[in-house]
């Protein structure tokens, strides 16, 4: 769980340069983060297919879901999905 | 006074083009949105070999080819690009030369998506001067070199091409170039633009590779589009002492087809007389409206005598619309 936030933390702050002074944590909702918009669900769909291989839905990365529900979703994606 | 007449229009389209199949770097359930979202299906791609000014001097070649006149006696060529050769000199010089256009000056300007209609509306004034016979005006964009490949909110929606048109001065008063209404909001100039590279940060301050691509925001772009395009156009026609219902085409910057729908609805004009070709080539900024232009008087839309609006939004904020009498 803790690389993969890392990882996923990392790749979000490369994607959004303007989180800026914002601490992402796994609680931090994807709302939370400036300038995510539906457009940049896809970038966040891209990052997690090519550094994770899983392929995550977009209606799965809305503004209300948290970093830790993606990490969730990386690591078990199976069961996220029957879910 | 003078009037200033559109006397042939060209464009040219690359050959490459890339369907939103083709996009693979995004998921198949993102490029099912790139239509619904903006009505864009494909777009064309220059070659790795080609640069703007080689859009430019094709769509030149076919707007003069049309009714053979010799380029040695063009007086002036109006280029408009946000996406040029390089910073500088100005792209049309290129074209000036691989044209043969001695006698011609050659410039540049940059109103990015509106560079349409303030090329057209300064090559009209240069003109009614008295000075100038003719000018050539050429827009070309090539902004599948300034996108970031990986960015779902810009790469998808942009395409490469060229248009072009030659005015000319004319004895007759009742065509050509009637109006034009120009605008811009400096206070909102983040809100499209390429962030590096120029001198508010040079190459060597560039710190990750995305500040040298494009962006936008997108929301922003959309309500303000929505907002201007009507107002202008409104605004243009109030001017001119001419109905909506005597418009036969607008030609519209082809940003997005909601944009478009955005604007029939608000003028109370069916979207049938707004000619519309992003579907097939994408948005190519400053270019879209000479496409358009050409095409719609090839497909014999439009033709001598009509009055058509010519209406463009983008960066700067600027905006702006022509009314010409074809």
């Amino acid at each position: 769980m803790a690389s993969t936030l890392k990882k996923l933390k990392a790749g979000i702050e490369d994607l959004f340069p303007e989180v800026g002074s914002l601490i992402i944590t796994g609680e931090t909702r994807l709302g939370d983060i400036p300038d995510f918009d539906s457009m940049a669900a896809v970038n966040l769909q891209s990052f997690i297919e090519d550094n994770f291989k899983v392929a995550i839905p977009l209606d799965l990365l809305g503004e209300d879901t948290t970093l830790k529900d993606i990490v969730d979703f990386i690591e078990n994606p199976a069961q996220q999905k029957a879910a | 006074m003078k009037s200033t007449v559109i006397v042939s229009t060209g464009r040219y389209l690359p050959d490459n083009i890339i369907p939103n199949s083709a996009l693979t770097q995004f998921s198949r359930e993102a490029q099912s949105l790139i239509g619904n979202k903006t009505g864009v299906l494909a777009r064309r791609h220059a070659g790795e070999n080609q640069c703007t000014s080689d859009l430019a001097l094709e769509a030149a070649r076919s707007c003069l080819g049309k009714i053979n006149f010799p380029p040695e006696d063009i007086e002036g060529i109006i280029l408009s690009t946000s996406s040029p050769d390089r910073i500088q000199p100005a792209t049309a010089s290129r074209v000036q030369h691989l044209l043969g256009a001695k006698k011609a000056f050659a410039f540049d300007i940059n109103s990015v998506c509106s560079g349409s209609v303030y090329g057209l509306h300064l090559a009209d004034a240069l003109i009614k001067t008295g000075q100038y016979g003719n000018i050539l005006f050429v827009a070309a964009e090539l902004y599948s070199k300034i996108l970031n490949k990986s960015d779902f909110g810009t790469f998808p929606y942009f395409g490469d091409g060229a248009g072009a048109a030659l005015l000319q001065g004319s004895a007759a008063s009742d065509r050509g170039i009637l109006r034009s209404c120009l605008a811009t909001d400096g206070s909102r100039s983040d809100t499209i633009c390429v962030p590096g590279g120029g001198t508010m940060m040079p190459y060597d301050k560039i710190t990750h590779p995305r500040l040298a691509c494009f962006r936008m925001k997108g929301d922003d772009v959309f309500a303000f589009a929505l907002e201007k395009g009507p107002a202008v156009i409104r605004q243009l026609l109030a001017a001119a002492g001419v109905n909506l219902e005597d418009v036969k085409c607008f030609i519209c910057h082809q940003a997005n087809i909601n944009i478009l729908r955005g604007i029939a609805d608000t003028l109370g004009v069916p979207l049938e007389r707004f000619y519309v070709n992003l579907d097939r080539y994408g948005n190519t900024a400053s270019a879209s409206v000479l496409i358009a232009l050409d095409e719609a008087l090839e497909e014999r839309v439009i033709g001598e005598g009509d009055l058509v609006v010519t209406a463009a939004f983008g960066g700067g904020l600027s905006w702006g619309a022509n009314l010409i009498r074809i």
